[in-house]
């Protein structure tokens, strides 16, 4: 038998879509498009794969692909050039420290939720924040 | 408005006393993906046969890209592709002898495209039907129906019982066709997670009935886990919407459809504190709106 190509150029993107959470794919995308921007994965003026790479990729609706560029093109993360492609933005790159933070504080939330069901109180939490951060800081 | 690549009205099919379509509406939009669920004898493909003129409506009507496909059959059958729950080719054929055969039917026929299809998929041209696996087999149906270009997908159970290479080559084979301007793919599936990444409509059906149709994440909204914590003796019986409750004493896990301001407010009544909203997937959604009508022991 003969053996199959494989083309996959919308790997480029490394996402990870999970259809087990709950959380709508096209979120999935912003989210994960703007954490490959704050890491610095993605840089000012780098190409995002078109549309029809990601669907084909990822195997999703590119209706879905197209709603979160649309969503992150009108929050000014990305650009579009006419007859070109999807571009990150400058604008995407310097993301405003209230933007920055309120990533964090969604993630510390989660976490929040999930000590509080484990039965944990605040000045545990608040201990485990503080060693965490300090065997961060000190790395 | 466009008009609807599908449109079902008030269908009703019975085998002797057997309802297996019963009342059925349905409005595929054009240019959608379109999984069309329901779990096994739900009624999926008797619906799917009549709109391909395989069976007659006992009552009720169905139009296909805005023609009746009892009077117009010949002519859908161009413009439609088309894969049964149990696709059949001449098996006495060679790939290639079956890929010439359809392209005879067809005005609209890609020899290309096709020959491009069965090479990405590794088939080899000079096999006979009768010795393809079950996978290949599909492959092979995927490239045929997609060689000649058609308007509108309809795939019955596409990807039941392949394994995952066969299942995301379905999966690819829709996005392709969607991809082109104004295409719409019309599936049925029991595969409730596969839908969830691709479809952007969907339909549940039951017993011959729709439970439920609209966007995915509506669809998939409707129903919401909720957290709660409350006192032991503190029952939520009278909250709207209530379909379940997980778990006893001070934490409890609520079920509840449409969830909003007036069930939070009974469910604080109540003597509830709501912890957290969680979010259902598809598939959960999909167990709770069948299960609602009493048919899965709990």
């Amino acid at each position: 038998m003969a053996k199959r190509k494989i083309t996959r150029g919308g790997d480029a993107l490394h996402l990870r879509l999970d259809t087990a959470g709950g959380v709508p794919i096209y979120l999935q995308l912003i989210e994960q498009i703007k954490y490959h921007i704050a890491t610095g994965t993605l840089k000012a003026d780098d190409e995002l794969p078109s549309v029809r790479a990601v669907a084909s990729a990822q195997l999703i609706n590119p209706n879905t692909v197209a709603r979160a560029y649309l969503e992150l093109e009108r929050e000014g993360v990305i650009y579009k050039r006419r007859g070109m492609g999807t571009y990150v933005a400058e604008k995407g790159v310097s993301m405003s420290t209230e933007e920055r933070l309120n990533i964090v504080r969604n993630l510390m939330e989660k976490a929040l939720v999930e000590g509080t069901q484990l039965g944990l109180d605040a000045a545990s939490l608040r201990r485990v924040f503080e060693e965490t951060l300090e065997k961060f800081s000190s790395q | 408005m466009a008009t609807a690549a599908i449109g079902i009205t008030g269908l009703v099919k019975t085998f002797g006393k057997h309802r297996a379509v019963d009342g059925l509406d349905l409005e595929v939009p054009q240019g959608s993906i379109f999984g069309f669920l329901g779990r096994n004898g739900a009624g999926k493909t008797t619906t799917i046969k009549i709109l391909m003129n395989m069976l007659k409506p006992t009552a009720g009507a169905v139009e296909v890209l805005g023609q009746d496909p009892h009077v117009h059959e010949k002519e859908l059958k161009e413009r439609v592709g088309y894969i049964s729950d149990n696709p059949v080719l001449y098996d006495w054929m060679k790939v290639e002898e079956v890929a010439w055969f359809a392209g005879q039917l067809y005005p609209r026929w890609d020899q290309q495209k096709v020959a491009a299809l069965i090479e990405h998929f590794g088939l080899d041209p000079k096999q006979k039907i009768k010795h393809l696996s079950r996978g290949m087999n599909a492959q092979l149906n995927l490239a045929l129906v997609l060689g000649h270009d058609p308007e509108l997908l309809i795939l019955d159970e596409p990807a039941s019982g392949l394994d995952v290479i066969v299942r995301r080559d379905v999966l690819e084979s829709i996005i392709q066709v969607i991809s082109a301007e104004g295409r719409t793919v019309f599936f049925s599936s029991h595969l409730v997670h596969e839908v969830e990444r691709v479809a952007d409509q969907v339909a549940i059906i039951e017993q011959g009935k729709l439970l439920v149709c609209g966007e995915l994440d509506a669809v998939r909204q409707q129903v919401k886990r909720v957290l709660v914590r409350a006192e032991d003796a503190v029952d939520f019986a009278g909250v709207a919407g209530l379909r379940g409750v997980q778990g006893e004493g001070r934490q409890r896990l609520l079920t509840i459809f449409d969830y909003g301001d007036e069930a939070k407010a009974q469910i604080e009544q109540a003597g509830g504190q709501v912890v957290e909203v969680i979010d259902l997937s598809l598939e959960d959604s999909f167990v709770e709106h069948v299960t609602q009508q009493g048919e899965l022991p709990s």
